[in-house]
């Protein structure tokens, strides 16, 4: 198999994995990991896109005139950008989820339905 | 025209002024955000009054379309953007008297700003960029009132966002792979893909704006949150946050995936997937309205049932049917969240979560009574408001198209026009109703009474929005030119190819 061939099926079973995840868990922290897999999975499938057959890193020096294949320097630009993305929401998320083990007592999923939590008086908000 | 990009990036000053000037006075960043919008109105009506008909061209970096980001200044993008920061400023007017913290502030500047570059980005991961920065900005303000009913909503918000919009990046990936642009006229542009890459493509990015949009398969998050949020943030997602998610959608599915695009033989399959979503979030949201008890949440499954007949618009209707779907979504924008600045302080004053065990408070403070009965009956489309004119000529384009799927829609419509009038008037009867015993035996609850200047504050912006309906209701002519041109916008492929890639000027550019 070639490089981007594994580029590729590692990408695509990192997504599958962090599609199942997400939907088969029902603990939040594993499901913020479930959608931690599917964006390194995504970022994977982004850089795999990019690539050239016999392309050299997108880096202008000296020594590489124009004549040289570059890979595509885009997706590499766009996997940066969607890394710290990624990283800020997972942050945001686990604190999220902190405060919400704080206020419930629980990480499960089922604590998310309504119908739990429907009388309770210090729920009403202005 | 070196100010244009001041219309975009206006909210980033009050974002990064707002807490430091809050170490000094905690009202700091209240009043410089409605001063900062205040200030991006006054830029926008200049835009509106120096661009020619096509529009204008923001170049960034220096790098003209399709190589660099370009945002499209239109009547659409300046118009809707005008709006926004109407909306923003009504809704920080209602929370003057909150006392919110810097943190509250700067998040909610850039929940403005990712709404305003949503609708005026002409590139497709810039767009991506934008809805990231919006959901953050979602999920960190929805517990900021109250932690535990906001976390759930928050919850229920991050875990779909976070699916869909890696979805929507990894077919980004394959886009750009098939068609090696970004740009989204580019890609309009571009060769014709295969009918299933296409479908599956465009199913992939349409997601993230159903869930933006608050349409059927992922409306989950829309009571939780609009529930556990304080009700000015809540207008905020129901109005500032669907009107740019939507005229994403409209942007995405109607000028990138048009009939003489580069999606021409997915175009037919993605029509019906949005038609189906719309159905389904109409007759959803209504009957899950009509069911609730809890006044907020009553409020958001409306929203639900009115974002699906926008979407229903975009996918049968044509010409006249956009435009009755843009003036239903500004209907919307207006009225929603002036019922739920409403539904706030009814919440404050009784203390209760449910309209049921609000009885009476209508004839305690009769003018916020009236006008909630005024902005429901605005979405159900009766008559004087604006939501008439476009509940009518929806109907007449629904009427007028002579297919099936037109056919279902008006039927939908309809249906839904008949629940919508049975809540609310069942909630606006409640509110004025008090009878000293209910049929339990229960007495009633104690109505508080608000501190005067609360009051104010929040009936400042409630009556600015719904003399805002009527006025339109009287005088739809004030906004149809605008409309129109709106909707061609978005319905003409080819004119805004023309404008992004070719004609228009371009200003901005390198330092």
């Amino acid at each position: 198999m070639s490089v981007h061939g594994l580029f590729l099926y590692n990408a695509a079973a990192l997504i599958v994995i962090g599609i199942f995840g997400i939907l088969t868990r029902k603990n939040i922290i594993k499901i913020l990991l479930a959608i931690n897999i599917l964006q390194t999975g995504v970022n994977l499938l982004l850089v795999a896109v990019g690539w050239r057959p016999e392309g050299i890193a997108p880096i202008i020096t000296e020594q590489t005139s124009g004549m040289v294949q570059f890979v595509d320097p885009l997706p590499q630009a766009m996997v940066l950008t969607a890394i710290v993305i990624a990283f800020g929401t997972t942050a945001l998320g686990l604190i999220i989820a902190i405060n919400y083990f704080k206020t419930h007592g629980s990480l499960e999923t089922p604590s998310f339905l309504y119908g739990h939590m429907k009388s309770d008086e210090d729920e009403v908000v202005q | 025209m070196i100010y244009a990009i001041l219309f975009l990036i206006l909210p980033l000053f009050s974002a990064f002024l707002a807490p430091v000037g809050s170490l000094v006075r905690t009202k700091f960043g209240n009043i410089l955000n409605i001063l900062i919008y205040a200030a991006g109105i006054v830029v926008g009506v200049s835009i509106l009054r120096e661009m020619d008909n096509g529009g204008l061209n923001i170049v960034l970096g220096g790098w003209r379309a399709p190589f660099g980001i370009s945002l499209y200044l239109s009547t659409l993008s300046v118009g809707f953007g005008l709006v926004i920061y109407l909306l923003a400023i009504c809704i920080h007017v209602s929370e003057l008297g909150k006392g919110r913290s810097g943190r509250y502030n700067l998040l909610f500047s850039l929940f403005v700003f990712a709404s305003l570059g949503m609708i005026q980005t002409g590139d497709l991961f810039n767009l991506f960029i934008f809805i990231e920065i919006g959901s953050i900005a979602v999920i960190a303000l929805t517990p900021a009132t109250n932690e535990r009913a906001g976390t759930r909503g928050a919850l229920k918000y991050l875990v779909p966002s976070g699916l869909l919009s890696m979805l929507m990046l990894a077919s980004i990936a394959l886009l750009y792979s098939s068609l090696g642009t970004l740009n989204i006229a580019h890609i309009a542009s571009s060769e014709p893909l295969n009918g299933a890459l296409g479908l599956v493509l465009g199913v992939g990015m349409l997601a993230v704006f159903f869930f933006e949009t608050e349409l059927f398969p992922f409306n989950s998050w829309v009571p939780d949150v609009y529930r556990g949020a304080s009700s000015s943030f809540a207008a905020a997602i129901a109005g500032i946050g669907g009107l740019s998610g939507a005229v994403a959608l409209g942007r995405m599915f109607l000028t990138m995936m048009g009939e003489l695009t580069s999606f021409q033989f997915a175009h037919s399959s993605l029509l019906l997937v949005v038609f189906m979503v719309a159905v389904a979030s109409i007759l959803v949201g209504e009957i899950a309205a009509l069911r609730e008890r809890d006044l907020k949440r009553v409020l958001a499954f409306s929203s639900v049932g009115q974002m699906g007949i926008v979407a229903l618009t975009f996918s049968v209707g044509g010409m006249n049917g956009l435009y009755a779907g843009l003036f239903l979504l500004l209907n919307h924008s207006i009225v929603k969240p002036m019922l739920l600045i409403i539904a706030g302080f009814f919440v404050g004053v009784t203390k209760k979560a449910t309209w049921d065990e609000m009885n009476g408070v209508g004839r305690q403070y009769p003018l916020f009574g009236a006008l909630f009965i005024l902005g429901g009956l605005s979405l159900v489309g009766m008559p004087i408001f604006a939501g008439f004119w476009a509940k009518l000529i929806l109907l007449k384009a629904l009427f007028d198209g002579m297919s099936l799927l037109a056919g279902i829609g008006a039927g939908v419509v309809l249906l839904s026009i008949i629940i919508e009038g049975v809540y609310f008037l069942r909630i606006g009867h409640c509110l004025f109703e008090r009878d000293e015993e209910n049929d339990k035996g229960e007495r009633p609850v104690e109505i508080g009474r608000a501190p005067a200047r609360d009051a104010v504050f929040a009936f400042i912006p409630v009556i600015v929005l719904a003399l805002l309906t009527v006025v339109l209701g009287l005088r739809p002519g004030l906004v149809s030119t605008f409309l129109k041109s709106a909707s061609s916008d978005l319905l003409h492929t080819t004119g805004y190819i023309q404008n992004i890639l070719v004609t228009l000027s371009t200003v901005g550019g390198g330092l």
